[in-house]
């Protein structure tokens, strides 16, 4: 192609546009909201590798039992993650308990409620309440991926996190 | 018609112009909308190039060479130091200017020059339009522009394009004067550019040459390369000799992404918004080109060899030699296979290069866009829908369920253009494709430069831009509490950086930062249980106060209340708290120094020596003392003289220097010579008769 000058005007409007755009949005005077993209979080952690032929990884607020053989697959993959049996829960203790027991159910992570830093849970059915540590909190009283508070309703597991501080 | 000319021309200097200064304004966006950003790493630039280009001109004004920064970390190499390069181009400004002006103004000249080449460069292959289409897509590219922001990649890309230039223009009737220049910007970009660019660089600058069938200035080119490399081989050698020496030749750059999968979706999608976990720096959109990138890169590649014409070939052959085989290459060494060495680089930096001639596929299909007949317009409709349902197809994999919309308006676009063709309305599909390719570049200028945050909030690193204060010690206030001449450990992070910019009041630092940090010497602290590894390395409790006197530690700044120091004696001489940062200092109950007397139960710290460049002096006079003791590391480079005579250097418990004495030592001198200048005497006549032999033999004298 020959050189068109006004093909040339034509890139300079549209690269000034563009530019006007990223001002506009970066100086917080408007959002656009397609330019917010997402910022992946979060570490993958060998927990305890090994344990009866699983590897227990965690990752956000996750764990991941994934056995022997099969990959650790991107955790939006729910059908890959259900084909290589790869449990996820909320503890390293839960799942060494789903393990143990042969559990067929992969998937237990509910989290029900979020209090001062912590995930709150309940157990199969509904007995029992206990908190695990949120993985964005800086807490070097509690570790991460373990079972705190257990209480029979959630109030009394509030309290308990309240008498914590 | 001459005045048409001239309106023309002057029309697109205009926009040239306008293109140019906005790229300035782009790479310091922040600088200009925000008031309390500054356009520097607070990492790589202030806690090391900023420190140690500080180093080296101390040292240069004592008339020496640049050889160690004795202020970091018991003394660290400085002049193959791929962060500092004392003697790049860049390094000017820093003389004349504060450190973040400095780095500013390099960022935003070096931008606009580099970019200015890049559009020379294609615009001897392609029409202006697409030149700086594919201008705006190279520099812009992920991996360069990350990198682009830091000291020591900044020239990477204008040496590289200026020796393509002068490749293009070479002409055998001035061969001379090209072998001259090439020699100087070989030379220039050695010692300007990070050794690992350069050496990747050089590979497509040797066949560059040959395939635009220029084959006698490829024994030009050889040649140029030849005589740098010979008369920079002492830096070389001082770099190779310490490689195996270094915390960083442990360090291997991770392969977050290992299955073929994720490795396919991140050319298509930057990683970082839809990994499952975060990653390091650049890594994070490193593989990015975005699809309509690369589907149209596709389409002209078919189209190169459908349309194979022997205009084209050279092209397309530098497309594939140049660009499309290095990539994979590259893709296979970073994610598929683990070779010892070339795992401790990054690959993803052949990119940088390989872009020129991967993007000349795109260039080939955009200056083509506009010609084809009207029986084949329903085809290329037809493909542009496709292309539209393809995007969408891959926005349904089930890791990128969650992406912004953003990477759905290819989709609209490509519909559009199939619309434009099928109705022949030539005008629009132009720029409706010169948009969909310049918008690419948007996620890369938005994570790169951390755009959607707004200003620079205190403790939120960018690597682009930063708060002024993090450019030099903080808090100031405490440096000030602390006497120039002794020895400072900061518990923190090294990514902070504290002790290493307590150079600028004469105060040394302890913990490592620097990519030439030893490994032995931290294997040492190590064993000791003096410090925690971290990016480096960093002291720590639990605090053994007798090994921080040993090793010359009088000040401890920690961000905590060490009670642990306060109850061996030591006592908080300064505190400092602003917005839930604290910072306290600690003063050894001894008043250790750098240099000490020593014998079998007793030492003597002496505090009056002479630090003059790489060099450290001391007199002392009838001593009854076994040993002097320096408190930096003995790395193998120290050279040691009693009374002007040379003596062997021995290392303590820590690895420091130990030297004997007796009665007789009053004038002790230690010496850093990493460099061996003993190798010019020979090397530089062989340099000038080469020269004359060469420049005689082509006069035909």
């Amino acid at each position: 192609m020959e050189t068109n000058n006004s093909y040339i005007k034509h890139i300079l409007f549209i690269w000034l546009l563009i530019l006007a755009v990223l001002i506009i949005h970066t100086k917080g005077i408007y959002k656009f909201k397609f330019l917010e993209f997402n910022e992946a979080s979060g570490h993958l952690q060998p927990l305890e590798m090994s344990y009866k032929e699983h590897n227990i990884l965690g990752l956000k607020n996750i764990v991941y039992a994934v056995p022997f053989g099969p990959p650790f697959y991107h955790p939006n993959r729910k059908d890959k993650l259900d084909d290589s049996k790869t449990i996820r829960t909320y503890s390293i203790s839960h799942a060494k308990y789903l393990i143990d027991n042969k559990i067929k159910k992969l998937d237990h992570f509910n989290i029900i409620d979020h209090y001062k830093g912590f995930n709150i849970f309940t157990n199969e059915n509904g007995s029992k309440y206990f908190a695990t540590l949120d993985y964005n909190i800086s807490n070097l009283k509690f570790e991460y991926f373990k079972e705190y508070f257990p209480s029979l309703n959630i109030q009394e597991l509030k309290k308990k996190i309240d008498k914590s501080f | 018609m001459n005045y048409r000319i001239t309106k023309k021309f002057t029309q697109q200097n205009l926009i040239y112009l306008i293109i140019l200064l906005s790229i300035g304004f782009v790479i310091g966006i922040k600088y200009y909308l925000f008031e309390e950003c500054y356009g520097f790493d607070m990492n790589d630039d202030a806690n090391h190039t900023f420190v140690n280009l500080y180093s080296a001109f101390q040292i240069l004004s004592n008339f020496q060479i640049p050889q160690i920064n004795l202020h970091n970390n018991f003394g660290t190499p400085i002049l193959s130091d791929q962060l500092t390069l004392p003697f790049a181009i860049q390094s000017l400004t820093y003389i004349f200017f504060e450190n973040s002006t400095a780095m500013l103004i390099n960022r935003s000249l070096i931008g606009m020059i580099t970019f200015y080449f890049i559009i020379k460069y294609f615009s001897n292959r392609f029409s202006i339009q697409t030149s700086l289409v594919i201008a705006i897509l190279t520099f812009f590219s992920s991996g360069f522009f990350w990198n682009f922001a830091h000291h020591h990649y900044q020239l990477s890309l204008f040496f590289f394009t200026l020796i393509l230039l002068l490749q293009d223009k070479f002409s055998i009737e001035r061969k001379n004067f090209y072998f001259i220049l090439l020699i100087f910007s070989y030379l220039f970009f050695y010692l300007s550019v990070n050794i690992q660019p350069f050496i990747i660089s050089i590979s497509f600058l040797i066949l560059h040459p040959i395939l635009i069938r220029k084959y006698k200035l490829f024994s030009i080119n050889i040649q140029s390369i030849f005589l740098v490399l010979l008369i920079t081989f002492p830096i070389t050698y001082e770099f190779i000799k310490i490689l195996d020496d270094i915390i960083r030749s442990e360090v291997s750059y991770t392969r977050y992404i290992s299955d073929f999968r994720s490795l396919f979706l991140s050319i298509f999608f930057p990683a970082n918004e839809w990994f499952f976990m975060s990653m390091n720096g650049h890594f994070k959109t490193a593989n990015y080109y975005s699809f309509p990138v690369i589907i149209i890169s596709l389409i002209g590649f078919l189209k190169m060899i459908t349309f194979y014409k022997n205009k084209s070939n050279e092209k397309l052959l530098m497309f594939l030699v140049l660009g499309l085989i290095p990539s994979i290459a590259a893709v296979i060494l970073q994610h598929v296979i683990t070779i010892p060495y070339i795992s401790t680089m990054d690959m993803t930096r052949v990119f940088w290069f390989s872009n020129f001639f991967l993007f000349f596929a795109l260039a080939e299909f955009l200056d083509g866009i506009l010609v084809y007949k009207k029986k084949e317009k329903i085809q290329y409709s037809i493909i542009f829908l496709i292309i539209s349902l393809i995007n969408i197809y891959l926005l349904k994999f089930d890791e990128i369920r969650s992406i912004s919309f953003f990477y759905y308006i290819p989709s609209v676009i490509f519909l559009v253009i199939s619309i434009l063709i099928f109705f022949d309305i030539k005008k629009i599909i132009f720029p409706s494709l010169v948009f969909i390719l310049i918008l690419q570049i948007v996620p890369t200028l938005i994570h790169t430069q951390s755009l959607n945050l707004e200003g620079c909030p205190d403790a939120r690193v960018n690597h682009y831009f930063n708060l002024k204060k993090y450019s030099k010690f903080y808090p100031q206030e405490i440096l000030n509490k602390i006497e120039p001449g002794y020895r400072i450990a900061s518990n923190e992070l090294p990514i902070n950086g504290s002790d290493m910019k307590a150079i600028y009041n004469n105060v040394f630092g302890s913990n490592a930062r620097s990519i030439n940090a030893n490994k032995h010497l931290k294997n040492t602290l190590l064993e000791n249980k003096l410090i925690r590894i971290d990016d480096s390395y960093f002291f720590t409790y639990p605090w053994n106060v007798k090994k921080l006197s040993d090793l010359g530690i009088r000040y401890i700044l920690s961000n905590n209340i060490e009670n642990s120091l306060l109850n061996n004696g030591w006592r908080e001489i300064s505190s400092f708290e602003k917005n839930s940062k604290k910072f306290y200092l600690y003063e050894n109950n001894i008043k250790v120094s750098l240099v000490s007397l020593k014998n079998n139960n007793k030492k003597k710290f002496l505090h009056s020596y002479n630090i003059k460049g790489n060099n450290i002096e001391i007199d002392i006079q009838n001593t009854h003392y076994e040993y002097i003791n320096f408190s930096f590391f003995n790395d193998g480079f120290w050279k040691g003289y009693i009374n002007d005579k040379p003596i062997k250097i021995l290392s303590d418990n820590y690895g420091m220097i130990k030297i004997p004495i007796n009665k007789e030592s009053k004038k002790i001198v230690i010496k850093y010579k990493s460099l061996n200048l003993n190798f010019y005497y020979i090397i530089v006549p062989f340099f000038v008769l080469y020269l004359v032999n060469y420049f005689r033999k082509k006069n035909g004298n």
